[in-house]
């Protein structure tokens, strides 16, 4: 009897491990490749921005079935409260809000993060007025190709963008991740629109609650970050600004904090109390010399790591404006050099997940994943 | 003899064990399957609740090269009714999406030793054509290439993706349409071309059986289903016709004195020509749901390469029940009517295509082609 008793008891058991498994937002299917299981870890930045207007649903779908392991949304707030994914609170630049006589009057300047910035801001817009607007390539004269899709999509809510890629996950059958970034995280506490709390509710509505799941939130800021700690066990991601500044809540709060006090080996095990990873500015890894090549790697990506920390460095570009000068092709400023080399470089230099704007490359060099 | 049953509380608690392991035997399952909902096109927000229907011509491939799992997926998130995959042959008798059964046009195959013995010359529909064919490679093999950028000179936004995708089974377009459904709330449909349908038949890798049976095993079934099976053959259409309900359409080739490959082989006399008369159009509305005829038949082009006036194309089709979707909607200079050019000398520069589109809409079409589904979406506007 007790015998039966103990192997009933471990068949629940072994049961209710599978029935967590499986409704776990980590690999319905246990074989299921996940977000993080490849190595580097792409992460398509602002979706495949490279080719498709920024932060729309097309340049997410487009990044994805490139096979990206991540998509990367910037957020901010509407006036109602609303997440949208926008990479600048500022909206002139990226949609067709310049056009719209109904908006021409919310058109002004404000100090945004200790910047003086004019245009139409994101705050003074309800979602259903944004919903009017229409995306468009921020830099055309660089990127051409993507001013054809210009007006073809709107601007996506936080929510899309999560249903989006559940949707995409059953097609790849693998698990695909999800790495916004709170942009003006003060600015908008400020406002009475915090974003912080929204983004953890609406994270934990959508099943996505543990460190092991495929999320990485990112931010500027300091206080934001450890206030997310004790809202959420989600992965955080510290960015890294330029080393003379200070994130702008640091600034605010007067402290001495500047990006570079971070990155030294005891700012960075600060930083390991409160985030997963760091997400450096490429410079920090391999800086460029005066004649923009590349120059050594420091020691950043080992302390990073001595601390416990993932190295996400940003971002890899493929035009030949943005590559250092040895690996810039010989045709336009504008035309494709060679991104493989640059990227060879910084996973020589040990980072493990790279921000990128034309995914397809990088998951070209990584080849075959090897589990 | 009967054995007595008596009901213990060790007997209880096993047999409550046992209904709580069934439970949640049962969930655990539920849970490990992926709901896929059976497609239906007419629920309100499904394919052609919308008029004119817009069909993502090779997917969204004026923006990503053609027929692959980024062209369908951005023409889907642009709002494309249906995303539109021809179809081929490999070796081992899987159906692929490429536009021709010539490899070197749209993949990098040239660049493979391993398979540069596979060279050769043959004739496919009438035409000696030289290259690597698809029925010479198997799906693995096939899965090895990358796709290219068919006109890079057109379009060089799509040649910047070169090498990122690879080629799609039928499949996995399907997979793709069922999982983004989801997210776009709304049914999207799938509309394949049968392409080469006499030659891949004659060299023992027929296809029609093989794309009904796919359909129907992903719970496509029939008239009321967001599919159309297109061909610019005739006989392989009325074969289907007995193998399935789901709609078909008739394509035409834009030369009217041309024959379907299929009628040249048996050497009937029917060209596209006289299946664009009014007793030809009631012949193929014997067996399809459609037409699709090159822009011309519609209205053709004048001599200075303006539009011309609109024919009795559309009104002969419909008066036999028939819907008329048009090829193709292309946005660059180099394929609009004159009126409708920009002044940009550039080879890859676009014109108003809106322009082109208002003429075609107002001739009574049905649904059309596009290269760029983003543009008749936005000249459609909200659906009402």
């Amino acid at each position: 009897m007790k015998e039966k008793r103990r192997v009933i008891l471990l068949l629940v058991k072994f049961l209710v491990f599978n029935i967590v498994n499986a409704t776990s937002f980590s690999d319905l299917n246990l074989k299921r490749r996940g977000a993080d299981d490849c190595k580097p870890v792409v992460v398509a930045h602002r979706g495949a921005s490279g080719y498709v207007p920024e932060h729309t649903l097309g340049a997410y779908a487009l990044a994805i079935t490139m096979g990206a392991d991540y998509v990367e949304p910037d957020l901010v707030m509407t006036s109602d409260g609303h997440l949208i994914s926008r990479h600048e609170n500022e909206l002139g630049h990226t949609c067709d809000v310049s056009q719209r006589p109904e908006f021409a009057n919310r058109y002004r300047t404000q100090n945004v993060s200790g910047k003086t910035v004019t245009g139409w801001f994101s705050e003074d817009f309800t979602l259903a007025e944004i919903k009017t607007l229409r995306a468009t390539e921020p830099i055309p004269l660089i990127r051409p190709g993507n001013a054809r899709l210009d007006k073809a999509y709107d601007i996506p809510t936080f929510q899309e963008i999560i249903d989006l890629v559940k949707a995409l996950e059953i097609s790849e059958n693998r698990t695909i991740g999800i790495y916004p970034e709170l942009k003006y995280g003060l600015h908008f506490q400020n406002l009475g629109l915090a974003m912080e709390p929204k983004v953890v509710d609406i994270f934990h509505r959508n099943g996505y609650t543990e460190k092991n799941d495929p999320v990485y939130i990112q931010s500027f800021e300091v206080s934001n970050l450890k206030k997310l700690k004790k809202l959420t066990n989600l992965r955080l991601l510290q960015l890294y600004g330029a080393p003379t500044a200070r994130p702008f809540d640091q600034a605010e709060l007067g402290t001495w904090l500047t990006y570079a006090r971070m990155a030294t080996p005891k700012g960075l095990a600060n930083v390991a109390e409160y985030a997963a990873a760091v997400g450096p500015q490429k410079s920090y890894i391999i800086p460029r010399n005066l004649a923009n090549n590349l120059g050594s790697p420091t020691n950043f990506v080992k302390d990073a790591h001595a601390a416990g920390l993932e190295v996400h460095p940003w971002t890899f570009r493929a035009e030949n404006v943005y590559l250092p000068k040895e690996f810039q092709s010989n045709n336009s400023s504008i035309a494709f050099g060679d991104l493989e080399s640059e990227i060879k470089a910084f996973l020589d230099a040990g980072v493990d997940g790279l921000f990128v704007d034309q995914p397809d490359i990088l998951v070209r060099v990584r080849g075959q994943c090897s589990d | 003899m009967l054995f007595e049953w008596k009901m213990t509380k060790g007997k209880a608690l096993s047999l409550t064990g046992v209904v709580v392991l069934l439970v949640i035997g049962g969930l655990t399952v539920a849970f490990a399957t992926p709901i896929t909902s059976v497609p239906n096109k007419s629920i309100n927000n499904g394919p052609d609740s919308c008029s004119p229907v817009i069909i993502a011509h090779r997917g969204a491939s004026g923006y990503v090269p053609e027929h692959t799992l980024g062209s369908y997926a951005l023409a889907i998130t642009m709002g494309a009714d249906y995303v539109e995959p021809d179809l081929v042959m490999t070796k081992d008798g899987h159906l692929i999406s490429r536009h021709d059964n010539v490899l070197g046009l749209t993949t990098d195959v040239a660049s493979h030793p391993e398979f540069a013995n596979r060279h050769r010359t043959q004739t496919v529909d009438g035409t000696e054509i030289s290259g690597w064919f698809t029925e010479d490679f198997t799906l693995a093999e096939i899965k090895t290439l990358r796709a290219v950028e068919r006109i890079p000179d057109i379009r060089p936004g799509n040649a910047r993706m070169d090498g990122a995708f690879q080629i799609a089974t039928f499949q996995e377009i399907i997979d793709l349409v069922k999982g983004m459904q989801r997210s776009q709330r709304r049914t999207i449909g799938i509309y394949p071309e049968i392409k080469h349908s006499s030659h891949f038949s004659n060299i023992g890798l027929p296809m029609e059986e093989l794309v009904v049976n796919t359909f129907h095993a992903n719970g496509y079934l029939d008239s009321n289903s967001p599919v159309y099976i297109q061909s610019f053959e005739v006989n392989n259409l009325k074969e289907l016709k007995k193998l399935t309900n789901l709609r078909l359409l008739q394509l035409f080739e834009s030369d009217k004195s041309l024959q379907p490959a299929d009628q040249a082989l048996l050497n009937t006399s029917l060209t596209y020509g006289n299946m664009s008369t009014p007793e030809g159009l009631a012949e193929v509305a014997k067996y399809a749901a459609a037409v699709g005829p090159d822009k011309s038949f519609i209205i053709p082009r004048n001599e200075d390469n303006t539009l011309g006036e609109p024919t009795s194309f559309v009104e002969d089709a419909h008066a036999v029940g028939l819907k008329v979707h048009p090829y193709t909607f292309r946005a660059e200079n180099t394929y609009l009517p004159k009126e409708f050019q920009s002044d940009n000398p550039a080879k890859s520069a676009s014109g108003d295509l809106m322009g082109e589109l208002r003429k075609f809409i107002e001739a009574g079409i049905d649904g059309l082609f596009s290269d760029q589904p983003d543009i008749a979406v936005r000249l459609r506007g909200p659906c009402l």
